[in-house]
């Protein structure tokens, strides 16, 4: 798996290429500003960009300005977005185009190599993978009135969804059976009033969706 | 009785003050623009408007008499009267261009025009009205004492101001007692109303017209702005700091730990040892940058110790030798000894990064109702007074109404000064 990394902090960006590297990635190149990233995407055109949002020269929100531009000019090149703090408004600006292929962590993520690494797979291969404060923050959003028809268990499993995981992810993570996930997923879209998706990324593409609204 | 009397007084100082203040300003003035052309003209105009100044507030203070207080100074520019400031050319214009557009250097000059023509109009009116009321009332003792006497000194006419009057009899002595008693009532009035009118001409040359209220009021809304700007700025440093610093170094230390729990699993001893040494060390960093952040908020030894020991403490931190002179007695407000701290701090990081200088001497002095924060360097000068760090100091000092004063010649030296008022 090819990747480039957008950081402008040399003590992170060395950090997370090496430990992409030490998961079996190839990092092609490790820039330090917005404008970089593009060049090394047009140039190398990687399987995913782990892009940090605070960029020089604004140190605002760069990075996911950046990651946009990418995708636009590259479509449907996966992208994980990385920060130090989760805003639901960036949450959205990713998602908005509706395809798959995009990640939005907190960079406390990267505690855990083998999931921050499962992470940046799962986006390159065209899933989601959002930060569970993020979805935190969309199901926030949402307001208690449009969720409450769900039952807990219903909205754990809507949460985990919502963060990109697989129904086996799912399975693992809750203890029970895939086929109770699966019956628990047609719950819940039926409740929500969701037309039914095919396949994994459509459904959570949905959720996302709907949660963002 | 007590404001009759201190009116009285009022009046008969008057004319000393007048005398002194018309002869000073008409000499001062005269002899500076005679000399003009030499260079002893301007520190000689500078030396009467000082004069001036001087003589002004005592008569800020004869007002007080009549109008219960002094009469409050508004003076914007200070004048250059310290040894070091005749050496910074800049520093002398900048000060003589202060005091020529300072509306109360011409004020005071037309009072003290004036003063003299005032000064005699209250003494003569109430150096008459009392001899003369005085004079009268007591016309019977006169008598009485003349006719018992037999000291023989001819005291038949008693000289009263408003002309020659015989005391010859009991009729004349208590005539003259009559009229002193119809004048007193008009003596009071007389200098009841020369003091107000007097004081009144003070109050309006001397203290702040309504222009000044107004620019007080503008300098007051631009200084708030700028203090709050200055927080707002500081509390995005102190965001950029732990972002960029401290935040950074921790999740690439929980990034080492979680690489180095890969190795361990996967029998990679030595590779995992050297993960965690690098996230220790890692630690240690954000640790050394939170504990300067802190700093940079409320330095701890400020509020432990004080700001001597403070500076102390940041010239021993500085990166060139630096000494201390610091000539301040009591307690300043915890307000003004921050702002001093960190204009020293500023100066001297400026210094260490920017100056190329070999040393450095900080001043911390109280002058009067003034903290002087002077810190100066020997290095190469042109530092950017309009930079962020020095804009940021500026709005901080500016906020607690004190001035901050850069003077960076190219080829040195650079001198920071703060002058915080510290009542």
């Amino acid at each position: 798996m090819r990747v480039v990394i957008a950081e402008d902090l040399a003590l992170l960006r060395d950090g997370i290429s090496r430990l992409l590297e030490d998961n079996g990635c190839e990092v092609v190149a490790a820039v330090e500003d917005g404008e970089a990233l593009i060049e090394a995407i047009e140039g190398q055109r990687p399987d995913v960009a782990v892009v940090d949002v605070r960029l020089p020269p604004s140190f605002r929100d760069e990075g996911i300005r950046a990651a946009l531009e990418a995708r636009r000019r590259v479509p449907g090149l996966p992208v994980l977005v990385l920060s130090q703090y989760v805003e639901r408004v960036f949450a959205k600006e990713l998602l908005a185009d509706g395809s798959g292929g995009v990640g939005y962590l907190l960079k406390d993520r990267v505690a855990d190599p083998a999931e921050f690494v499962d992470a940046v797979r799962r986006v390159a291969a065209g899933g989601t993978a959002m930060d569970p404060e993020v979805v935190a923050q969309l199901v926030a959003g949402r307001g208690p009135a449009r969720l409450e028809e769900l039952t807990p268990r219903e909205r754990d499993v809507l949460s985990l969804m919502a963060e990109g995981r697989s129904n086996n992810a799912i399975a693992a993570g809750l203890v029970v059976t895939e086929g109770a996930v699966e019956k628990h997923i047609s719950n819940i879209f039926g409740k929500l009033g969701l037309p039914p998706s095919e396949g994994d990324h459509r459904r959570v593409l949905a959720v996302l969706a709907w949660l963002g609204e | 009785m007590r404001t009759l009397a201190h009116e009285s007084l009022y009046l008969l100082l008057g004319l000393p003050t007048g005398i002194a203040m018309f002869t000073l300003v008409t000499t001062g003035w005269s002899t500076a623009i005679g000399t003009l052309i030499t260079f002893i003209g301007i520190p000689l105009a500078v030396l009467t408007v000082f004069a001036t100044r001087g003589l002004a507030n005592i008569e800020r203070k004869r007002s007080g008499l009549v109008l219960g207080q002094p009469v409050p100074a508004v003076y914007k520019a200070r004048l250059p009267l310290r040894r070091d400031d005749w050496r910074e050319l800049r520093v002398i214009w900048e000060r003589l261009r202060a005091i020529a557009v300072d509306r109360q250097t011409w004020k005071d000059l037309g009072y003290s025009l004036l003063s003299l023509l005032t000064g005699t109009a209250g003494f003569t009116i109430v150096v008459t009205a009392w001899s003369t009321t005085l004079a009268l009332l007591t016309a019977p003792a006169w008598w009485w004492l003349v006719e018992d006497s037999s000291i023989g000194i001819d005291l038949t006419g008693v000289d009263i101001g408003i002309g020659h009057v015989d005391l010859d009899g009991w009729v004349a002595a208590g005539g003259g007692f009559a009229a002193g008693l119809v004048l007193l009532p008009i003596s009071i009035v007389l200098v009841h109303g020369a003091a107000r009118v007097s004081a009144a001409m003070a109050s309006a040359l001397l203290g702040p017209g309504k222009r000044d209220l107004e620019e007080r009021v503008e300098h007051l809304e631009e200084t708030r702005a700028g203090a709050v700007d200055a927080a707002r700025l500081e509390l995005e440093r102190i965001e950029r700091d732990l972002h960029d610093g401290a935040q950074a170094r921790i999740v690439a230390v929980a990034m080492d730990l979680g690489r180095a729990e890969q190795k361990l699993a996967a029998g990679e001893g030595a590779e995992a040892a050297e993960l965690v040494r690098e996230a220790r060390e890692e630690t240690q960093r954000a640790l050394a940058e939170l504990r300067d952040l802190a700093r940079g908020i409320r330095p701890a030894l400020l509020s432990e110790r004080g700001l001597q020991e403070a500076i102390t403490s940041l010239t021993a931190r500085a990166g060139v030798p630096a000494t201390v002179e610091y000539r301040v007695s009591g307690r300043l407000s915890a307000a003004i000894d921050t702002a001093a701290y960190f204009v020293t701090a500023e100066a001297l990081a400026n210094i260490a990064k920017h100056a190329a200088a070999s040393s450095a001497a900080v001043r911390v002095e109280r002058r009067g109702n003034r903290l002087e924060v002077e810190v100066r360097d020997d290095g190469g000068g042109g530092a950017d007074a309009g930079g962020g760090g020095l804009t940021g100091l500026r709005k901080r000092v500016e906020a607690l109404d004190g001035t901050l004063l850069i003077s960076s010649p190219s080829g040195g030296p650079t001198i920071l000064r703060a002058e915080l008022p510290c009542a």
